[in-house]
């Protein structure tokens, strides 16, 4: 099991656009158990509705614990994606 | 019969019978299921999602086709959630736990997400909780097989009245069945406002207590000029409007034979009439109606309908389409004007007791330079057929005159550095829409090339009223001595500095004003499209010698009151068949 904490970096907090950036790189990876954690609250990272109830705005710690197969490829590739802002801000 | 009054949104009168879209009143059973009904409830449940998905993928192409690749984003959310697939099997598992039907498991699965979202203090995410209600309604609607959310199958033409309007809600319509709408929620810039100007049917928005005094079946009125709802009109009441109705249309009738002429007086005074817009598909009107150009391009709609910030490229190809399609008439746009809270996402705690007093138009643009820098230069890079010109609201003082311009100057800079062609004489104009841009437009007037009046902003900030508050909303008056002396001087301060002043707020629409406008000297009136013939047709048929004379009397009356009967009695007599 792998776990890292990110900050939301992008002004507009995790709308519906990076949340859907984001379940779509977790669900590339179909084996793996990909959990977000937020202020107590923890969602399945491959649910749309799950990751937008985190309500993440900007500035907000996210937890994310991955467990299974491809661990650290899916971590770095989640902390990518959380530090390109999901491809906004640009 | 009940009259209620809104915000004229959309401007004309329609007559007929109501169309009620009571949408939070969807009845939700409680049925217990056998163990034979839950495997069929689990099918109905992932029927009527397919079904929902169907519909959505279809509108989705609709607007596409109809609105551009860029609206359609609106509806990807939507298809995601229906395609969550840890979302529908905890549907599915509750069903199966609980043993109670689909809609009410849905409806209370639903419900706790949206609950959590519009929790938080974000203006973005609590914008997708009302994602979240339209998909609900949807499904539930599916599920109870009832399709009355789509607008499109009414069987005959309706008023559409409404808690409020989302654009999945407007999209299978049809013209021809609307009459107008009317909503509860909603200010002049909501969707309902934009899209009922732009298909041209007449529109109330913000009607309080709406959808407590209106019942299906009901027949109403609405009256887009004056913000007026009558429910359940009297024989009396319909003839009236019947016959203010007709002089409307036989008014806009008779206009169609001055298009293509210009907005000239009979002593050889031309004045550029041109159109304000928001969205481009308003430029059929534009051209339909034979206007000089564009005065006000409003580019807010490009940042609200999304629910990111549009990019450099978007804003271009917008821009871009909107100055070929008028060339080589002028377009003037407008940067954007927004409550900060509305584009960027703000800090908690930082809630604004007076929003209009606080962080919006250029003051929001400055602390974001890249958001302005952002649609600088897609103003520049679209400005190389040379007729386009671009101006800043909300400005104050020459320091933020100065400050802006600096930004343009940069935008230019790094347009330059890249090799990308732009206008580098565009032009550049100031909105004069504070009274301390009046007592500074001497000063403002040497930094540009030309003035636009925003009265809506002048009048409420000059007379310390807000027009939606219905207490001092009768304060809230064009023709206040005080206002006329802000516009003189505002013209005067432009001619001494050999700009032109122009005049882009309502009340360069006002057939009332008109008179005074170009009497005061105004070189341009830009006014909504529906309206521009009207103008124009006032303009040809006058001198602007009686114009000047007209607008000497009204600068020496006493009150707001002497100066609009004043007005009155004029346009009653010169023009008895225009509506006023």
């Amino acid at each position: 099991m792998v776990k890292k904490k990110m900050t939301i970096e992008n002004s507009s907090g995790l709308h519906a656009r990076p949340a859907a950036a984001l379940v779509k790189l977790t669900s590339k990876f179909p084996l793996t158990k990909i959990l977000l954690q937020k202020d107590g609250l923890e969602v399945n990272a491959k649910s749309i509705m799950g990751v937008m109830t985190l309500a993440a705005e900007k500035g907000s710690k996210i937890l994310i614990i991955i467990d299974g197969q491809d661990e650290d490829k899916a971590l770095n590739q989640l902390v990518e994606l959380f530090k390109d802002k999901f491809g906004e801000d640009k | 019969m009940i009259n209620l009054i809104g915000k004229a949104a959309s401007p004309g009168i329609s007559i007929g019978k109501v169309h009620l879209l009571d949408e939070d009143q969807i009845q939700i059973q409680d049925r217990t299921l056998t163990d034979s009904e839950i495997d069929k409830e689990v099918e109905r449940f992932l029927n009527a999602i397919k079904s929902t998905e169907d519909d959505i993928k279809k509108f989705k192409e609709n607007v596409e086709k109809n609105l551009g690749d860029a609206y359609g984003e609106i509806f990807d959310a939507h298809l995601m959630i229906l395609r969550d697939k840890v979302f529908l099997e905890k549907v599915i598992s509750e069903i199966k736990i609980q043993r109670k039907n689909s809609d009410q498991v849905f409806y209370r699965i639903m419900k706790k997400t949206q609950e959590s979202l519009s929790a938080t203090d974000d203006k973005y995410l609590k914008e997708r909780a009302s994602d979240f209600k339209d998909i609900k309604r949807r499904i539930l609607r599916k599920l109870q097989g009832d399709d009355r959310l789509c607008i499109h199958q009414i069987s005959e033409p309706a008023i559409i009245v409404s808690y409020e309007l989302t654009p999945s809600l407007t999209v299978g319509l049809e013209k021809s069945k609307i009459l107008g709408f009317a909503t509860e929620l909603g200010g002049r810039t909501s969707h309902a406002a934009i899209l009922a100007r732009a298909l041209e049917v007449p529109s109330i928005v913000g009607v309080k207590d709406l959808l407590k005094n209106i019942e299906p079946g009901d027949n109403a009125i609405i009256d887009g000029n004056s913000g007026n709802l009558i429910v359940n009109p009297d024989n009396e009441v319909i003839e009236k409007y019947k016959s203010l109705k007709e002089g409307l249309f036989q008014f806009s009738k008779s206009l169609e034979k001055i298009i293509s002429l210009p907005a000239k007086t009979l002593d050889d005074k031309e004045i550029d009439l041109s159109a304000n817009i928001e969205l481009p598909q308003e430029l059929d009107s534009v051209i339909s109606y034979g206007s000089h150009g564009i005065g006000l391009y409003r580019t807010e709609y490009l940042y609200l309908l999304k629910s990111q910030l549009p990019t450099e490229e978007e804003q271009f190809d917008d821009y871009k389409s909107i100055v070929q399609r008028i060339y080589p008439n002028p377009v003037i746009i407008r940067t954007i004007d927004l409550g900060g809270d509305k584009v960027i996402k703000t800090p908690k705690g930082l809630k604004e007791d007076n929003p209009f007093l606080g962080w919006r138009g250029i003051r929001v643009c400055f602390d974001y330079p890249e958001l302005f820098k952002t649609q600088l230069k897609a103003i520049l890079r679209a400005s190389t057929m040379r007729n386009l010109a671009v101006m800043f609201p909300m400005i104050s003082s020459l320091d933020e005159l100065i400050k802006a311009k600096a930004f343009l100057e940069e935008s230019k800079e790094e347009l330059r550095k890249q090799n990308i062609d732009f206008d580098e004489n565009i032009k550049l104009g100031v909105m004069i829409e504070l009274p301390s841009a009046v007592l500074a437009a001497d000063e403002l007037a040497k930094e540009v090339d030309f003035f636009s009046i925003g009265t809506n902003d002048l009048i409420q900030y000059t007379l310390a009223v807000d027009r939606a508050n219905v207490r001092v909303s009768n304060l809230y008056q064009f023709y206040h001595p005080a206002v006329l002396k802000l516009i003189k001087m505002t013209v005067e301060a432009g001619h001494n500095n050999n700009i032109w002043v122009g005049m882009c707020g309502e009340m360069a629409g006002d057939p009332l004003a008109t008179y005074l406008l170009i009497g005061m000297g105004l070189d341009e009136l830009s006014v909504s499209p529906l309206i521009l013939g009207e103008i124009k047709q006032i303009i040809r048929s006058i001198n602007y010698s009686d114009a000047v004379k007209i607008s000497e009397e009204c600068l020496n009356m006493k009150s707001a009151d002497e100066i609009e009967s004043y007005l009155s009695n004029i346009m009653k007599e010169k023009f008895p068949t225009i509506p006023l």
